[in-house]
């Protein structure tokens, strides 16, 4: 089982890094770019809850565009339904979900350095808030993976996406956006936001994987 | 036979419950008359949690018996809790207002429960959006069950680890015994109403579904 997931892993991996997911990335760039140029240009200070905000939307949006992405074109490519011949409906689903969070992770990784350097905040603070840059993204990408599946087997309209995922990963986003605000400004760490962070999105993968299998019964 | 007690006992516990509330506890020495709003805003708070605890379980429930009346409940229930939670929002700014100077404050608990109707509305919205009969009811389960799983974060765990203008996240005035008994009674001549209205819509629905 371990073996066969460690193949879907691969294989979700090559294709989410192949560049049309990297199209939501580029759109939230473009805007954190023409922010950071336009701000200061006026001489206005970014506060630091605006500029964590920032970084948490480009990483949410890259997300959303993966996995709304990975479980669509298997959806529509009706190779769904073949590969469930072959292996457990829970091991796609995590593969998905997984290879969507590395994806996310990579985002964080390269989008963090560059909002601090870009929003003048100190560099400094950018080792401390790496770990809660990765932390955060594999929560947000857990969280929103079991809405991502459902709203491609239910052949739902696009639009109806954003509205369907976000009250989900708001939570975590808000609890988010306050924990980066305390690192940049170098106040005190509430390291039971974090707690709330993973356990939720913990929370929200394990039902996931626990009602697919009643989800895909004799559909 | 016991939906005509319900509607019996109803009146009895509501209307004595709101007379009591609103004429004979006292009110809050800092706040005045004014305070008495909290007996429409503790009481839908609660029966929201209630009504969407019975959505959560009858979701869990349909995906395991695959009974309609369960897809049934846990719709309807969801969107009486729905109805609650904007009932508690609307009462709660009336309070706030009073209480606090400004209807809207972005007080945690004002944040998390705007979250939770979004969250409940998307649910509502992911129901009417599907059109394959045989999905839409498993789907809506799973997103039922996924909705409330976030639910105790929102209500109970952000608010208070977060600093809040509510009572029990170190804010406000405290409740006197006298305001609780009003409470008490209004929650259960709620809850009543709930168990009502959630049998007339389901009875509504069946009349539907025979009628097709």
């Amino acid at each position: 089982m371990l073996s066969t997931f460690k193949l879907l892993l691969a294989k979700e991996i090559k294709l989410i890094f192949k560049g049309k997911d990297l199209l939501g990335y580029a759109i939230g760039i473009a805007i954190v770019m023409s922010i950071a140029v336009s701000m200061p240009s006026a001489r206005i200070k970014i506060p630091e809850t605006a500029g964590s905000a920032l970084m948490w939307l480009i990483i949410l949006f890259s997300c959303v565009e993966a996995l709304q992405r990975t479980f669509t074109d298997e959806m529509s490519g009706k190779t769904s339904d073949l590969m469930k011949l072959l292996v457990s409906p829970s091991l796609v689903f995590l593969s998905k979900v997984f290879s969507s969070s590395v994806f996310t992770i990579v985002i964080a990784l390269f989008t963090t350095p560059l909002l601090v350097l870009w929003l003048g905040f100190p560099i400094s603070r950018l080792p401390s808030m790496l770990p809660i840059a990765v932390v955060g993204s594999l929560a947000i990408g857990l969280s929103q993976g079991i809405v991502s599946y459902l709203l491609a087997r239910g052949s739902s309209k696009g639009m109806i996406y954003p509205l369907v995922v976000m009250p989900i990963v708001l939570p975590i986003l808000i609890s988010l956006v306050i924990l980066t605000t305390q690192f940049l400004e170098a106040s005190s760490i509430s390291y039971t936001l974090l707690v709330v962070v993973i356990a939720q999105s913990l929370a929200i993968l394990l039902v996931g994987i626990a009602f697919l299998p009643l989800l895909e019964r004799a559909v | 036979m016991f939906v005509r007690i319900l509607t019996v006992l109803l009146p009895v516990i509501m209307l004595p419950s709101m007379f009591y509330g609103l004429m004979i506890a006292g009110a809050d020495k800092e706040l005045g008359e004014m305070s008495r709003v909290i007996y429409f805003h503790i009481p839908p708070s609660w029966l929201l949690v209630i009504a969407l605890l019975v959505s959560f379980i009858a979701s869990i429930m349909y995906l395991i018996k695959e009974n309609n009346l369960f897809d049934r409940i846990a719709h309807r229930s969801a969107e009486l809790g729905l109805l609650f939670s904007i009932i508690a929002t609307v009462t709660g700014s009336i309070y706030a207002y009073f209480a606090w100077g400004s209807a809207w404050n972005w007080d945690p608990k004002e944040t998390t429960i705007v979250v939770l109707i979004i969250l409940y509305i998307a649910y509502l919205a992911l129901r009417s959006s599907m059109t394959n009969v045989k999905l839409k009811p498993k789907i809506s389960a799973v997103y039922s069950i996924v909705a409330f799983i976030t639910l105790p974060f929102l209500m109970f765990v952000i608010p208070r680890i977060t600093n809040s203008l509510h009572t029990d996240g170190g804010g406000g005035s405290s409740l006197t015994a006298q305001m609780r008994i009003g409470i008490y009674g209004m929650t259960l001549g709620l809850l009543i109403l709930y168990i009502l209205l959630l049998n007339l819509a389901l009875r509504i629905d069946k009349k539907k579904e025979l009628s097709q």
